[in-house]
């Protein structure tokens, strides 16, 4: 064998670009994998969020496995001010957080509760649409098939 | 000549790509000029425990200094120091060098040590990411030689690379996709300096793997593609794993040799060896139906360079440039850019011999032609010849 040959040597590339022209053509013809349909629900989310006009580090957040995005009752304890004032205020202010904590950090849960339970619910449904409009345009695209190939 | 080279862990059986490469060139260097290395005591790159004891030995004709690790790294200061320059908010050089700081190794003696080398006439520093290069190389620039081992991660295009990359007197590249990566990262701060060549890597596979009967050793009664090294997120095991699961009950078998740092599941079309002897790894690979590397982030893989020499196919992730490149210069695999392309490709390498063996015959052509450690360390040699001598016409100094 001549493997010295430039013709030789482009053999892997050539097939390697031949494996992707297929691919493009099975996609065309409605083919989806599992990464499609990740890629296809990820295009969409980003899409609500840019409609949305939500904060695009939230909405990175969001496309996360982590839940850093939900709501936290340990918030941060700040003052504007300057000065003593400044630097009494927010020395107070942790003084009483945790009375006040008593009382606010069960709704607060709750609701980052229920945020989860949402979004899971959202994510759910967008994926469930985006796999039941994956097997649609496959489908279509079957038809076509069969109806150009009809006498 | 006389040269020192700083790496962050030195020693056999450490491994890791950049340390093997810099452990090769080392010895042979050494068989015609005074060489000493200059590292750390450690041995674990995720925390630099110190491991070695300090002080000097001898390995393979080089001497090596090792410098203890003062501070092991710190796993929640080194995530929230990445948070900061890797995150959204907007950072500084202040930040990303509490960065480098954080990455360590935080060994101050193997930096004052790197300082005080007068007598060298170059210095090689190995890996770009880590503080003997940040910090160390910078004060003897004129003389510093930089092997930087880039990979197309976020880091690479912090100003900290860019800035680090106008520095040394020379660089060595493995490829010339790592070049072309470096060569961007610098371009923002007046460009990279120095001289440079790319001098790739060596392959250099000992003869006992021929005794060993792989399949019957590992009861493998069929044939199977082959992953070698960490299975590990950062070098794409994840996907690989999804991929092949994707393929369905007719997937090919996937030996997986290698630290499992994931749990990788049992499947019914995998078999996980663990780690294995280095003639069992060689033998395995001479028998595989090809060698699969998932990594997006290698500025050169060997085990591709062994695939090659063993004369078996490799199917690579196309994400990778430097891989994609040798896959592609040497004509030896198939690249694939997702799930599919993947599917597709293992069907067609697994299913045509006579492919397999033609790819396999292209990548034995290059390794013999490029990949012979006497080339490499004669062109690592050459150039580093040229640093010292300018670096000695310009009076040495720093």
């Amino acid at each position: 064998m001549s493997a010295d040959s430039q013709g030789d040597l482009d053999e892997g590339r050539r097939i390697s670009d031949e494996i992707r022209a297929q691919a493009r053509e099975l996609r065309a013809r409605g083919v989806y994998t599992e990464e499609d349909l990740r890629a296809a629900l990820r295009g969409r989310r980003l899409r609500h969020f840019e409609q949305g006009k939500i904060d695009p580090r939230l909405g990175r957040a969001l496309l996360h496995t982590s839940h850093d995005w939900n709501v936290d009752p340990a918030y941060a304890i700040r003052s504007h001010r300057g000065g003593v004032a400044g630097a009494v205020l927010p020395a107070l202010k942790r003084l009483v957080a945790p009375l006040v904590r008593l009382y606010t950090d069960h709704v607060v849960l709750r609701q980052a509760q229920i945020n989860l339970a949402v979004h899971y619910a959202v994510v759910d449904l967008l994926e469930q649409n985006e796999r039941l409009s994956s097997r649609v345009r496959s489908l279509e695209a079957r038809v076509r098939e069969l109806e150009t190939k009809q006498p | 000549m006389k040269l020192s080279v700083a790496i962050q862990r030195y020693g056999e059986g450490i491994a890791g790509g950049a340390e093997a490469h810099c452990r090769a060139l080392c010895e042979r260097l050494a068989r015609d000029h005074e060489v000493q290395v200059l590292t750390t005591c450690a041995r674990d790159y995720v925390t630099w425990e110190n491991h070695f004891p300090p002080g000097e030995s001898a390995q393979g004709g080089v001497r090596v200094r090792r410098f203890p690790v003062r501070r092991p790294r710190h796993p929640r200061n080194f995530a929230e120091a990445s948070d900061r320059v890797f995150g959204d908010e907007p950072h500084d050089l202040a930040d990303e060098q509490a960065w480098a700081r954080e990455n360590g190794p935080d060994a101050p003696a193997l930096l004052s040590a790197i300082a005080a080398e007068r007598d060298a006439d170059a210095l090689v520093f190995y890996s770009w990411r880590y503080a003997q290069c940040l910090f160390g190389l910078p004060p003897v620039k004129a003389r510093a030689v930089l092997v930087p081992t880039a990979e197309a991660e976020p880091a690479v295009e912090l100003e900290l690379a860019g800035r680090l990359f106008t520095q040394p007197a020379g660089f060595l590249f493995l490829t010339p996709e790592e070049q072309a990566l470096v060569e961007r990262s610098a371009t923002r701060f007046g460009g990279r300096s120095g001289l440079a060549a790319v001098i790739g890597g060596g392959v250099a596979i000992p003869a006992g793997h021929a005794a060993v009967a792989p399949r019957a050793r590992f009861g493998l009664g069929e044939p199977y593609v082959l992953y070698l090294g960490r299975l590990d997120p950062n070098k794409g095991v994840d996907r690989l794993l999804e991929y092949h699961e994707w393929m369905g009950a007719d997937a090919p078998l996937l030996v997986l040799c290698g630290h499992d740092a994931i749990g990788v599941p049992e499947h019914p079309r995998r078999r996980k060896l663990g780690f294995v002897a280095e003639d069992e790894k060689y033998a395995l690979l001479r028998e595989s139906s090809a060698l699969l590397m998932p990594s997006r982030y290698e500025s050169l893989s060997l085990v591709v360079l062994e695939a090659f020499a063993l004369g078996r196919p490799v199917l690579a992730d196309a994400g990778c440039a430097p891989v994609r490149g040798l896959v592609e210069r040497s004509g030896g695999g198939l690249t694939y850019d997702d799930g599919l392309g993947f599917d597709l490709a293992l069907r067609r390498l697994t299913a045509d011999a006579p492919l397999r063996e033609r790819l396999g015959a292209r990548g034995r052509a290059f390794a013999e032609r490029e990949c012979d450690w006497d080339r490499v360390t004669r062109a690592a040699e050459a150039l580093v010849a040229q640093v010292a001598a300018r670096a000695a016409k310009a009076g040495s100094a720093p």
